[in-house]
């Protein structure tokens, strides 16, 4: 209920702007006795680029994975706590987790082409959700799509290849196509650079830059200098718990705790 | 009689040759290093292991094959002293009368193999009486004069001899007895020679720069090699064995009679002479009707096994909870090891005369039919198409449902849409397996599909009996009168010869599936 009114609040006050778009609290993750996440409270902004960064083993996937409910796929996991999207708590049991994925997009940590077609792994959302009425519709949106994940180029003459022939780099843009594909209003992304060169980086990045505009994107990187530059907010995770988040310029800049300012400097990770 | 050295002794002693050498060659090793272990390119150990191995491995592999190609000398040498005038290789006039030529030289052919078998087995028969202590050598040298009473005791001592001795008889197998014993003396001391040899060249070997490390290693190569070779080699020597009955059966009936007759019905002809008038066979050796009907039960089963074993695959992979899964698995292997037989029994007192009883005795007249035996096959097969589905299911990354429920798809889709078409691939080269397994399958058809001795035609009817190629073996080989040389039995070897490459296409066909599917996660 709080964070509802919240919402409204922040909403009439900075005209859409800076609108919540999810709101987590007090959550908790445990993986059977490990307890991964603890205690974290988070204001995910619409419209916004929010990076997760913090050392390996911090619990940054698993936080990530809480958002779409990807953890339910994990028998032993489980989750305590509230998270709220668009003041909807998703872990509701009237939520349905596939109607929640289909809102909340992911792309993975390590590249997961499907072993289908280039065109096909692309396809495969928009099928499943029905979101084109005809050939030709498709056809656009997979072009669209992979013109989005600066993919289309590369791979337009060969729409009909396996997807899983394509390079590491490649493989991780037809990931990023096939997830925009699906028209998310929330993009989630695991480490989507860490297998591409510096090009495709860019390229990749300029895409987050332009998501922005219509999405919540929420980004874990192990790059400061991506965070840097691509983000608006960054959340900060040291051994399970969220130490700090705030705007990108400020914990970059002035970081309030310690160990944040450790790890951005190196010191930590 | 030449001395005899006894195969334990031998061994024994070569045993202990190769420990004394292990000892040996690891002293010879530490001396050579002059008290810097570390300038010995091998350990100690390795260096005596390898002294050890030098000493018995080609000893051991001499004797093997000495004995191998001691049986084969005995038989060339019973063959070649066998005088072919004498009267226990002659037939008797009266049995000759009105019998073409042809027919002559087979019996004539039979009556000498019986003699070689007979002299084999006398001398095998003395050599247990000796053994077991009833005589000496001393003894049975002066059977030859004493002839008539050692028929007697042999038999009272509980050895098979042929029921006709003649004096030629046991002159021949003494001759044999002499001969193998010479052989095998030579045989046993060479290998002990052998042994020695290994056993000095491998101590001479011995130095600061040797490498007994990697020769041991490639001792063990060499053994490992030789486990392989055995399997290849059972293969081979299967087909071998079945191949040269065949190729006779092709000859004499046709290999396109066989293949595309349309009867089967086995009369007990001898082999190589037409039976009926005019040079006909009495015995009619068509393949398909039998092919016929093993596919078609081997169709049934998949029909059944297939469906279940692949959705109780799914389930179990994808959707059953821990509980569940852990009851249902061992319940499904428990399933898997039910003998066959017992499969058999299931299907001729319970399903036969259920399925009686639903379609009535005009549809189905007797309680065996391709559905009684197909159903219950398909039931023996669900779990080997649900534990092979399995592992090629769960072998498909988590990365890809991981993928496709991210993307907002059901865990119903995710399987119909992802899953499956990953693991297809593997999921066929089960269902080939399975359907290979299906086709050789015999207790259950035996039982349950129906016995009859003669058919004609293919039958259509799913409630009507067929015969299978494994009953019909079955059938032959167990039946009365037929000796192993006459058509139906040598038909039989052809119905193996068949079934055996039905199933190595298969067999193949599944492996190369399973090949492919194994590049895509690599
Ligand atoms: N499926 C799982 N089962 C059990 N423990 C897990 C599982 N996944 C993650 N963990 C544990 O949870 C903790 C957080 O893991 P997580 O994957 O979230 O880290 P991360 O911050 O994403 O690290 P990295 O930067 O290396 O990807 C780790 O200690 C990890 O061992
Ligand atoms: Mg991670």
């Amino acid at each position: 209920m709080e964070t509802k009114v919240n919402n409204m609040q922040l909403d009439t006050r900075i005209a859409g702007e800076d609108a919540i778009k999810i709101a987590a609290r007090n959550v908790q993750v445990y993986y059977g006795d490990t307890h991964a996440i603890k205690d974290v409270n988070v204001d995910i902004l619409d419209k916004t680029v929010t990076a997760f960064i913090g050392p390996s083993g911090c619990g940054k996937s698993t936080f990530l994975r809480c958002l779409n409910r990807m953890n339910d796929t994990i028998s032993i996991a489980r989750i305590e706590g509230d998270i709220r999207i668009d003041g909807e708590d998703i872990y509701d049991r009237r939520v349905d987790p596939v109607q929640l994925r289909a809102k909340v997009g992911m792309v993975f940590q390590k590249p997961n082409p499907f072993p289908k077609s280039i065109y096909e792994n692309v396809a495969y959302g928009p099928r499943i959700h029905g979101l084109a009425r005809s050939k030709a519709d498709l056809d656009e949106i997979v072009e669209k799509s992979l013109r989005r994940a600066a993919l289309w180029d590369e791979v337009k003459d060969r729409l009909d290849d396996p997807g899983t022939g394509l390079s590491g780099g490649q493989q991780q843009r037809l990931c990023i196509g096939r997830a925009v594909a699906t028209n998310p209003e929330i993009l989630l992304m695991d480490e989507p650079c860490s297998a591409l060169d510096p090009i495709a980086t860019a390229q990749v990045e300029e895409l987050i830059d332009e998501l922005r505009s219509n999405y919540s994107v929420v980004i874990v990187t192990h790059s400061m200098q991506q965070a840097a530059r691509i983000s608006q907010k960054t959340a900060f995770f040291h051994l399970g718990n969220l130490v700090e988040f705030d705007y990108t310029s400020k914990i970059f800049t002035n970081p309030e705790d310690s160990r944040t300012e450790s790890y951005i400097t190196g010191r930590i990770g | 009689m030449p001395p005899t050295i006894s195969i334990s002794l031998v061994l024994a002693l070569i045993a202990v040759l190769a420990i004394v050498g292990f000892f040996f060659g690891r002293a010879r090793a530490i001396s050579v290093a002059n008290g810097v272990e570390s300038s010995l390119h091998s350990l100690p150990k390795q260096h005596g292991t390898h002294v050890a191995l030098a000493t018995f491995v080609p000893a051991l592999i001499f004797i093997i094959l000495w004995s191998m190609g001691s049986g084969v000398a005995s038989n060339r040498y019973t063959a070649s002293i066998i005088n072919p005038n004498a009267p226990e290789l002659q037939l008797s006039a009266d049995t000759t009368i009105g019998l073409p030529q042809e027919e002559i030289d087979v019996r004539l052919a039979a009556q000498r193999d019986l003699f070689v078998a007979n002299v084999k087995g006398l001398a095998i028969a003395i050599d247990g009486y000796i053994a077991n202590g009833k005589a000496t050598e001393s003894d049975i040298e002066r059977w030859r004069v004493d002839f008539a009473t050692f028929a007697q005791r042999l038999r009272d001592d509980g050895q098979v001899i042929g029921s006709s001795v003649s004096q030629r008889l046991l002159d021949t197998a003494l001759r044999l007895r002499s001969f193998n014993a010479i052989i095998e003396v030579i045989g046993r001391v060479c290998a002990i020679l052998l042994s020695i040899c290994g056993f000095l060249y491998g101590l001479k070997l011995i130095s600061r720069d040797f490498r007994a490390r990697t020769a041991v290693e490639r001792w063990i190569l060499g053994f490992l090699v030789f486990a392989s070779m055995i399997a290849v080699l059972t293969t081979v020597g299967i087909l071998s064995a079945i191949t040269f009955p065949t190729l006779a059966f092709f000859k004499e009936y046709g290999i396109l009679n066989f293949l595309f007759g349309l009867e089967w019905g086995p009369a007990g002809d001898v082999a190589g002479v037409p039976e009926g008038p005019d040079g006909t066979y009495i015995s009619a050796l068509g393949f398909l009707p039998l092919i016929w009907g093993t596919l078609y039960i081997a169709f049934v089963a998949l029909l059944v096994a297939v469906p279940l074993g692949l959705s109780a695959a799914i389930y179990l992979s994808e959707f059953a909870p821990r509980a569940v899964r852990s009851i249902i698995k061992p319940a499904l292997e428990v399933l898997a090891g039910i003998p066959t037989i017992v499969y058999g029994i299931f299907a001729l007192v319970t399903v036969g005369p259920f399925l009686q009883a639903v379609v009535g005795s005009t549809i189905m007249p007797n309680t065996v039919s391709v559905l009684t035996a197909g159903v219950v096959m398909g039931m023996m097969l669900v779990p080997f198409v649900s534990s092979l589905s399995d592992d090629v299911i769960n072998a498909v990354p988590q990365a890809m449902r991981d993928g496709s429920l991210g993307l907002g798809a059901t865990p119903a889709e995710t399987v119909v849409k992802v899953i499956l078409p990953a693991a297809l691939p593997g999921i066929v080269g089960a269902i080939v397996l399975a359907a290979s397994r299906a086709i050789g399958e015999t207790m259950i058809v035996v039982l349950a599909a129906g016995a009859l001795s003669s058919v004609t035609g293919l039958e259509p009817n799913p409630f009507g009996a067929v015969v299978t190629v494994t009953t019909r073996i079955v059938a032959v080989l167990t039946g009365e009168g037929s000796g192993f040389d006459s058509i139906d039995v040598l038909a039989v070897f052809a119905l193996a010869f068949t079934l055996f490459f039905v199933t190595l296409g298969l067999n193949l066909l599944a492996q190369q599936i399973v090949a492919k599917y194994r590049e895509q996660y690599d």
